[in-house]
């Protein structure tokens, strides 16, 4: 798994240094807050939009990240909007009000899960996870597919490179049999290799005294992370409430 | 002194029927830096799994004066220490922090103490700026480090070691063997690196198919080519330029 984004993965913002369990757990919060604002207060989808912007500047990410999200996200938006759009017609629904409820809120939502998540490195979102909501065993199998996930490309690049460095390469392969072949042997040696390697790893567990169930270090919210969380839900809360 | 490894007859054979220890003898005292040597597939690795109860096999083995028993197995994992030769097989979780608070966690200690200790490995190790990385992120020197700082988190009093400067570059394997000598425990290593042999450990125990072939000091050991050379083992050559005449 790599990075959420990789080429950004060690840059230096102040959203950088919040606590990442609050940063997904204020994802969710303003995603769902997005949801729940009615299609008729424009200006409360306003307020979100400048709350987002906040969080993207505060966040360091480049626009292109962003833009990127938005783009897959719009595509899929756009089919769903179009489908609605011709199924209401006969319903009197006019456009611009299926639009923005149809697409200002995933948007939304997408524009605010990237500036609060997608900045973090792929062990730190996935340590977030662990430390919620997500169900053990999930989190335990990411964490290992999260480490290893490298490793094993590593080790496949290698075999690789040794069937490579004894053949013309493999478009040179002659015949489809022997490109399967050598495929399958490839793949096969790596997931034996893995075992092995499984094994290993499961050694060096129980050495430092492994009993059955990884555990989980308590590492307690610092005062900034939970004044981060409280004023931004704060901040949704009041949009919702007060804003026209 | 006290004896901090006893062992007594150990045999062990692997489940396709190859006999890797058979019928080993060791006594190592506390504080004793041994490095044990021998070629490809002479028991070495076999023997540092046993030290922490990874492998079972027949005969008698005292850590510290406990016996080894699947009673006293967490006991023991506390007390000893265990290097993997490959880092990857020992770091496996997403950061450094929770991979050396592995250990401590399963301790039972609580969070305070396991930050604490953890702070201390990675300081020990010079890897302290390194506890929020993930570890794929590592240089393999880093790695070796940072799994080194693994076992030192649980504080054991024993540290087997299997090839702990393999792969390494020589600053890095210089580094590591600074890091060796700078720790109080009890040391075992196994190891093809015999100039590391050398210069960190008294002792010498040369194996060979299993068995213990020669015990001692490891100046006179690895100086001995008629020990050396029949068991697939060449006389280093810091060894070999001394013994040049004049």
């Amino acid at each position: 798994m790599a990075d959420a984004v990789p080429a950004v993965g060690r840059l230096r913002s102040p959203l950088r240094g919040i606590d990442p369990r609050v940063r997904i757990a204020y994802a969710a919060a303003f995603a769902v807050f997005v949801v729940l604002t009615p299609v008729r207060h424009p200006l409360q989808f306003l307020a979100h939009g400048a709350l987002v912007a906040t969080l993207y500047v505060a966040s360091g990410l480049p626009a292109s990240s962003l833009l990127k999200r938005l783009g897959v996200a719009s595509a899929f938006v756009a089919i769903v909007t179009l489908s609605a759009f011709l199924g209401r017609r006969a319903e009197g629904v006019p456009f611009p009000e299926l639009a923005l409820r149809l697409w200002a809120k995933p948007l939304l939502a997408v524009a605010g899960v990237t500036a609060l998540v997608s900045g973090m490195e792929g062990h730190q979102l996935l340590l977030g996870l662990r430390g919620l909501w997500v169900p053990r065993a999930i989190g335990d199998t990411l964490l290992f597919l999260l480490r290893y996930a490298p490793t094993l490309g590593r080790r496949i690049a290698a075999l690789r490179m040794g069937v490579e460095a004894r053949s013309p390469g493999w478009r040179g392969l002659s015949g489809r049999r022997r490109l399967l072949s050598s495929l399958g042997g490839l793949v096969g040696t790596a997931f034996l290799r893995s075992l092995d390697h499984g094994e290993e790893v499961y050694r060096a567990m129980l050495a430092r005294g492994f009993s059955g169930e990884l555990p989980r270090p308590r590492i307690p919210l610092k005062p900034r992370d939970l004044a981060f969380l409280l004023a931004g839900i704060a901040l949704l809360s009041i949009n919702l409430a007060f804003v026209p | 002194m006290r004896t901090a490894v006893r062992i007594r007859g150990l045999r062990y054979a692997y489940p396709d029927g190859t006999e890797a220890l058979r019928g080993v003898d060791l006594t190592v005292a506390e504080g004793e830096r041994v490095g044990l040597i021998g070629p490809n597939g002479a028991g070495k690795t076999t023997l540092l799994l046993h030290l922490n109860g990874l492998l079972r096999g027949r005969g008698e083995i005292e850590i510290l004066g406990i016996p080894l028993r699947k009673e006293t197995l967490g006991e023991v994992r506390r007390r000893v220490g265990l290097l993997f030769q490959d880092p990857d097989a020992q770091l496996f979780m997403p950061r450094v922090f929770d991979d050396v608070a592995f250990g401590p966690l399963n301790l039972g200690l609580d969070g305070e103490e396991v930050r604490r200790r953890v702070a201390e490995a990675l300081r020990a190790v010079g890897m302290e700026g390194a506890a929020d990385r993930a570890p794929h992120r590592l240089s393999f020197g880093e790695r070796k480090r940072v799994a080194l700082a693994t076992i030192l988190s649980m504080r054991p009093e024993i540290l087997a070691l299997d090839e702990p400067t393999g792969n390494l570059d020589p600053r890095g394997r210089r580094e590591f063997m600074d890091l060796i000598r700078g720790l109080g425990a009890t040391v075992i290593i196994a190891t093809h690196d015999l100039e590391l042999v050398l210069e960190l450990c008294e002792r010498a125990v040369l194996m060979d198919r299993g068995k213990i072939i020669a015990d001692g000091p490891a100046q006179e050991i690895l100086a001995n080519p008629d020990l050396m050379y029949p068991h697939g083992l060449e006389v280093p050559p810091s060894l070999r330029k001394s013994q040049r005449p004049l």
